[in-house]
């Protein structure tokens, strides 16, 4: 089929869910997608089958036997012996003719991302993220930027579509339309719809108006602004100036294409709530909003930044007691924090807020664990008093966080489903991203 | 239970393990489970759960693989065209998953051998149907079987899951889905108003002329002279197709445009349309395309004289060699090119006539073929939580717990509109509804326009097993059987057994009022029905000459419901969800 053509009889069923305009767009996109176990393969599978131009496979691990729990196109003869981008290509290749789907080895350049109109990332380092975000975003169109990450039966996604993104329908509906039943002239001008059906316009919403008599300044077809006052009413600008209405007209939603801004990764580790930005979710009462983000700051600060000094600073024993000192304390103010917000659980705390804790409380109980691991038993310059409640606290933690597994998973809110939403990116998806670094602990 | 609950490589699972802990774990692998239907939510959902370690799975499909399945049910590939999907896709899983039985029944869930002791062999049964009538039936199975169901569907963006168990949680039948819309033949035949007029009366002349005879068609009275035109002796098809252009679009109209009683100065009589006049106007129109993006041909509405030559070059196409042999077998299908390009240029034509917006070969391929909305990543997202509920389910049901009392909810996939955040959207299970013809009282009403007229056959046909979804059922009245599946036409042997299909209420001593009880074996499904006579019946309303009202209050309920919808309005999306009815349109 020659370039730039759609095959209508394959897609007929997805154009009619996205239309032929985004259908037109999607088929010129290329997409590098980092990172294929199993939330890569499924993310892979989903976008081959719709139809992008070219997807770029890139993940240089050798695949590992829990990988086939969820990468379902790795089999056990790939174990140890094959990269996994390059074990699953062939199988994922197959999905869609249309779509040239490629390998790429070694690490992941400028260049590469370059000539990516998005670059998917999962099971990416932290600093590989912040790195590769502002590559992506330096570009002119921004590179888009997807981060995202599964932990367990809790998940996350970060989107980042750089300063200036163009979104010409904001909701991909309909245009709603409702009949004009009278126009006043005053500043503002209030518009009554037809009392049978509500209008179903939303404040800021732009739109035209067709067909009006006696107030015919208004068919203009040039799209304005509109408040809404009530179901079958809303206000317009200025009409003193205008003939009066006298009957008819029809009034329809303009789609008017929109800038986006969208908060860098950087920026939303910094600071998790985006500058003006809506709240991502309700505040549990009696509780600050974002408990979860806030203990996930901190986690960043406190625990992530100095992990590798201080397992650098190892050998010498007294500067490795004193870190370890620090550390623990570190980890216990945030265990605290965890846990007083554990607690807020029944109170209407939002299922996102539980999410990222699970997902914090894993990443603590990997890094706690791996840094036992790393450096035996107590070393000899801790009170064992003081590392018992260390362990005490991992354990009642440990408890907190099988409680909330449960809740997680088969709670009132059954797993997560977020994507980018306008104006702003997800400050708690990029939290996350860093609880699974936490997760991945000090191994990558 | 599992094959080997342990199998050699235990490690692939250890993921799963840690996520579910042992307990769940364990319920997981013991847990036999029956799926229907392996198409877009299908294909996720067995890839789903043999990764989520399930280990007895059976699945039923009667489907074929079509080409436009591949661009979401990713088990199939190119070389599977018209291969069973069941067994297709078993195939695939249990290459993800060798330690898994995956068995695959290529076969209607409707037939006889998986009727209600096939479903009492499994401990669940998982949902994934493109239909509302092989849904109403795996429900009535699963009620009857007292097994719990696993209710899926999706449509674009938009998708649910729920769960549903007798006597614990509403069926799929406790409130009422909304119908296939039925056009009145007259606006078929007379009145076009909408592009969807001209379709239907399009698709319905596609078949008249190269079909089988078939008696329903709405064009029938047309079917003489058409015959006339489309004898498969024809030499000539441009000939042919310039002689039915003629006759319908120019000498019918100017016919119907006589018939001044249809018109009025609201209603003007329509405009014939000569193919000579027709081909002189080359120019197109249409809208202009949106944002400056480039536009295929496929969306652009085609010039009138392109679709008058559009027309008879299908008839031509018609004619060719390639499909001659087809004339008089071949029905409308929105993926056959020749019969779309027919359906489309005789649309638009007819739209012409009775000055309706012509529409683009896209837009009337999309509408003609009823081209329901589906992408792969709303599957996978409607699968994955049916997996999750599941996992509810066996949970509650290991710890004998009803449904409504544990974790399991109806879960709702919704395309965040801008004042929305959530795309997965919880809410409570629903008890059952007490007055619900399958599960509840049983009793449901049906008005019949012209009681005492209507065969007992017809009414079987048309009611009781196209709107109430039985499959053979048997009718009493005062325990005796009046209507026997075994015998649907009047013969011999219906006559030595007392069975008369095709005697009418009144034959019967049926009046208004009567109270009918429905039985069928197949679906181990029993109601009863109270029949009235309603002379006024809308026949715009209700073509089909009947009207049911599922719940025996459920005209006290419309008028709540109604109530119901407009304040659900300024309710907040999680409370409007429920209120809304669910995705019945569904991916097959």
């Amino acid at each position: 089929m020659a370039e730039g053509t759609i095959d209508t009889n394959l897609y007929s069923r997805q154009i009619g869910t996205f239309g032929m305009e985004t259908m037109g767009k999607l088929i010129q996109m290329k997409v590098l997608i980092s990172g294929l176990r199993g939330l890569g393969a499924e993310i892979a599978k989903n976008l081959i089958l719709a139809g992008p131009a070219a997807v770029v496979l890139h993940d240089e691990s050798l695949v590992e036997a829990r990988d086939l729990g969820s990468n379902f196109y790795l089999v056990e003869a790939d174990v140890g012996k094959r990269k996994r981008a390059e074990a699953c290509a062939a199988q994922l290749a197959q999905l869609n003719p249309y779509v040239t789907v490629t390998v790429h080895s070694g690490p992941i350049t400028d260049g590469l991302l370059a000539g990516m109109s998005v670059a998917v990332f999962t099971d990416t380092s932290q600093s590989d993220l912040l790195r590769f975000n502002e590559v992506c975003r330096s570009r002119t169109p921004a590179v888009g930027f997807v981060a995202a990450d599964c932990f367990g039966v809790a998940g996350t996604a970060f989107v980042d579509f750089g300063d200036s993104f163009t979104c010409r329908d904001k909701d991909g509906e309909e245009p709603k339309s409702a009949i004009v039943a009278g126009v006043t002239q005053e500043s503002p001008g209030t518009v009554h719809t037809h009392n049978e059906r509500r209008h179903g316009f939303q404040d800021g919403d732009w739109v035209t108006f067709r067909e009006v008599q006696g107030m015919t300044q208004l068919n203009d077809a040039k799209p304005r602004q509109i408040k809404v006052t009530g179901p079958f009413s809303f206000t317009i600008e200025d009409t003193t100036g205008y003939s009066a209405y006298l009957r008819e007209g029809i009034v329809t939603q303009a789609k008017v294409p929109t800038q986006m801004k969208f908060a860098s990764y950087r920026a939303s580790t910094v600071q998790p709530r985006p500058e003006g930005g809506e709240d991502c979710e309700a505040a549990p009462p009696g509780r600050p909003a974002k408990v979860a983000e806030v203990v996930a700051a901190r986690l960043s600060s406190s625990l992530l930044g100095d992990l590798g000094a201080q397992l650098a600073a190892s050998a010498d024993a007294e500067a490795r007691a004193a870190a370890c000192t620090s550390r623990r304390q570190k980890a216990e103010a945030v265990v605290g924090e965890v846990r007083a917000y554990l607690h807020v659980e029944g109170t209407g705390a939002s299922h996102d807020c539980l999410q990222w804790a699970v997902g914090l409380c894993y990443g603590l109980l990997h890094t706690l664990a791996a840094l036992e691991a790393a450096e035996g038993p107590p070393p000899q310059a801790l009170a064992a008093q003081e590392y018992a409640r260390l362990v005490s606290a991992v354990n009642s933690l440990k408890e907190c966080a099988e409680k909330l597994r449960g809740a997680a998973l088969l709670g009132d809110e059954p797993g997560p489903g977020r994507t980018a939403r306008a104006g702003g990116s997800q400050p708690s998806g990029c939290l996350a991203g860093l609880a699974a670094a936490l997760w991945r602990g000090q191994g990558r | 239970m599992a094959a080997e609950p342990n199998g050699s490589c235990g490690d692939e699972d250890a993921a799963v393990r840690q996520v579910l802990g042992e307990e769940r774990f364990r319920l997981v692998q013991g847990a036999k489970l029956l799926v229907v239907g392996a198409g877009g939510i299908g294909c996720e959902l067995l890839k789903n759960l043999v990764l989520a370690g399930f280990r007895d799975i059976e699945v039923v499909d009667l489907d074929t693989i079509d080409i436009s399945n591949l661009n979401r049910q990713f088990l199939f590939r190119r070389a599977h065209v018209d291969r069973s999907k069941a067994e297709v896709a078993a195939e695939a899983v249990r290459q993800f998953r060798p330690s898994a039985r995956v068995v695959s029944h290529h076969g209607n869930v409707k037939d006889p051998q998986f009727g209600v002791e096939f479903v009492s062999r499994f401990d669940v049964v998982v949902n994934a149907l493109d239909n509302l009538d092989a849904r109403r039936h795996v429900n009535r199975l699963c009620l009857a079987a007292e097994k719990p169901l696993l209710e899926a569907g999706s449509t674009g963006h938009l998708g649910q899951v729920t769960v549903i168990k007798k006597g614990e949680t509403e069926c799929f039948e406790c409130q009422a889905k909304p119908t296939q819309k039925v056009y009145p033949y007259c606006t078929i035949r007379s009145t076009p108003e909408k592009p969807i007029h001209c379709l239907v009366w399009a698709k319905n002349l596609y078949d008249l002329c190269f079909g089988p005879e078939d008696e329903s068609n709405l064009l029938t009275d047309l079917a003489a002279e058409m015959k006339q035109f489309t004898s498969q002796e024809k030499v000539d098809g441009e000939e042919v197709g310039k002689k039915i252009y003629s006759h319908l679009f120019d000498a019918d109209i100017r016919k119907q445009a006589a018939l001044e009683d249809l018109w009025s100065e609201k209603r003007p009589p329509p405009d014939p349309l000569p193919f000579d006049e027709a081909v002189q106007r080359s120019s197109s129109s249409g809208a202009p395309p949106k944002g400056g993006a480039a536009v295929l041909d496929v969306q652009k509405v085609p010039s009138v004289a392109g679709d008058a030559q559009g027309f008879v070059a299908a008839v031509k196409a018609m004619y060719s060699d390639a499909r001659r042999g087809l004339i008089g077998q071949s029905v409308f299908s929105k993926d056959d090119s020749v019969s779309m390009d027919f359906v489309h240029c005789a649309a638009n034509l007819r739209m012409s006539n009775y000055r309706i917006d012509r529409l683009s070969r896209w837009d009337a391929q999309s509408i003609a073929g009823a081209i329901i909305p589906a992408v792969a990543s709303t599957n996978a997202i409607v699968a994955g939580l049916e997996v999750v509920q599941l996992i509810h389910v066996l949970e509650s049901t290991a710890h004998k717990k009803e449904l409504r009392d544990g974790r399991c909810r109806t879960v709702w996939v919704r395309y965040p509109e801008p004042s929305r955040k959530k795309i997965l959207q919880p809410s409570t299970l629903q008890p059952p509804n007490k007055e619900c013809f399958v599960c509840g009282s049983r009793t449901a009403r049906v008005a019949l326009k012209g009681l005492s007229d209507w065969k007992m056959c017809d009414f079987v046909k048309k009611c009781v097993q196209g709107s109430f979804g039985a499959v053979s059922p048997a009718l009493y009245h005062n325990g005796v059987c009046i209507y026997n599946p075994e015998y649907p036409e009047a013969n011999e042997e219906a006559e030595e057994e007392g069975m008369h299909p095709e005697w009418s209420f009144t034959e019967w001593g049926l009046a208004s009022g009567a109270l009918l009880s429905v039985e069928d074996e197949a679906q181990g499904f029993s109601c009863n029905l109270l029949v009235r006579d309603e002379p006024e019946l809308s026949d715009a309303e209700f073509p089909a000459g009947f009207n049911v009202e599922a719940g025996a209050d459920s005209l006290e309920k419309a008028g709540e419901d109604k109530r119901q919808a407009e304040a659900a309005a300024e309710e907040p999306p999680a409370k409007r969800a429920a209120t809304e009815g669910p995705v019945v349109a569904l991916d097959d």
